[in-house]
C-alpha cells in the first residue's frame, strides 16, 4: 500500500523500518528508535525533542484509532536523505480514517471518552516541516513527517 | 521509565507531581491514579483546588492534555481550581496548543500556587 510515496531511493543515505505490535508500551519504543536514528544528522536538542513527540503521536495514533478492536502491526520507517532530511512514515493497516481533512482539525477526535485532546495532528505539523496523511477505511492509514535536520546546509 | 506520580494533600489541596515521559501508555495509568484520588476526595468533600507539577517531566506529548483537562472538568465541577506549575519549554508548548492555560492556572513553581490558592481559600472564608 502507498508505495508510490516513499522517499527516492538513490537520494537517501541511510535508513531503518521496524515492525512492531499496536500496543502502548511501543509508543516508547518509535519514540527512541526515531532519536536514536535521527542522532547521526547531529540534530539539536530542540529537534530531537520535535521528532520523538511527532512521532509518539504519529505512533498513538496507530494504537488507539488504528486498531480499536487491538491486534495489529504498526511499521515505522525512518530515512535520512544526504540532504540533512528526515522523513519518517507511521503506517498502520487499521480501520482507516473516514475524513482526513476533518481529523487534522485542531480538538477534533473520535475518542468518546473526554480523555483525547484532538490535538495529534496539529502536533505533528507543527513540530515538523511537513505532514502527509492518506488513508482508507478498512485498509489502513500512512502518516508521513518530514523534517529539514541540517539547516546550516542551506548557507 | 519513572511510572510514579506522587500525591500529596496541603489542607484542601492535592499537589499531583508529575514525572518522568508522559505519553498515551502513562497517560491512562495517571488518569486512573488521580481519579481514584480525587473521586475520594470528592466524597468527603475535602478537595478545592489541583495543582499538577511539571517540573520533573522529561517528554510530554498530546495525551498530557487529555490529562490535565480531564481533571479540570471534575474540579471546576465543586468550584475548584487547576494550577499548572513547572512547565518546561516542551511541555508548556503542547499544553498552549490545546488551550489549558485559557481554563486552568499557569505559576511558575508549587510554592507559587500554594501561595495563590490559600490566598483564596482564606479569602472566601471572610464572604
Amino acid at each position: 500500500m502507498y508505495t508510490e510515496n516513499r522517499p527516492d531511493e538513490v537520494r537517501w543515505k541511510n535508513q531503518l523500518t521496524a515492525e512492531f505490535p499496536a500496543i502502548p508500551e511501543n509508543e516508547a519504543l518509535a519514540r527512541s528508535l526515531s532519536a536514536a536514528f535521527a542522532a547521526q544528522a547531529d540534530p539539536t536538542v530542540e529537534e530531537l525533542t520535535e521528532i520523538r513527540t511527532a512521532v509518539s503521536e504519529a505512533v498513538s495514533n496507530a494504537v488507539i484509532h488504528g486498531y480499536p478492536q487491538g491486534n495489529g502491526q504498526v511499521r515505522l520507517e525512518l530515512y535520512l536523505g544526504e540532504d540533512g532530511q528526515l522523513t519518517i512514515i507511521v503506517e498502520d493497516h487499521g480501520v482507516g480514517i473516514e475524513d482526513v481533512s476533518l481529523a487534522r482539525e485542531p480538538l477534533f477526535t473520535t475518542g468518546k471518552d473526554g480523555e483525547r485532546s484532538g490535538m495529534g495532528f496539529t502536533v505533528m505539523e507543527s513540530f515538523t516541516d511537513r505532514l502527509d496523511v492518506i488513508s482508507e477505511l478498512g485498509k489502513g492509514t500512512r502518516v508521513t513527517m518530514t523534517k529539514r535536520l541540517d539547516l546550516s546546509y542551506e548557507r | 521509565m519513572d511510572e510514579s506520580c506522587v500525591m500529596t494533600w496541603t489542607g484542601n489541596r492535592l499537589i499531583a507531581r508529575l514525572s518522568g515521559e508522559v505519553d498515551h501508555h502513562r497517560a491512562s495509568r495517571l488518569r486512573d491514579l488521580l481519579d481514584r484520588e480525587i473521586r475520594s476526595a470528592a466524597e468527603k468533600h475535602c478537595l478545592v483546588d489541583l495543582i499538577f507539577d511539571f517540573e520533573d517531566v522529561t517528554f510530554m506529548d498530546s495525551s498530557g492534555i487529555g490529562v490535565v483537562m480531564g481533571r479540570y472538568n471534575t474540579i471546576c465541577e465543586t468550584g475548584g481550581t487547576v494550577y499548572v506549575t513547572g512547565c518546561g519549554p516542551y511541555v508548556e508548548r503542547i499544553l498552549e496548543m490545546s488551550g489549558v492555560f485559557l481554563i486552568t492556572k499557569k505559576r511558575k513553581n508549587v510554592q507559587e500556587a500554594l501561595d495563590e490558592s490559600e490566598g483564596r481559600v482564606k479569602e472566601n472564608h471572610v464572604h
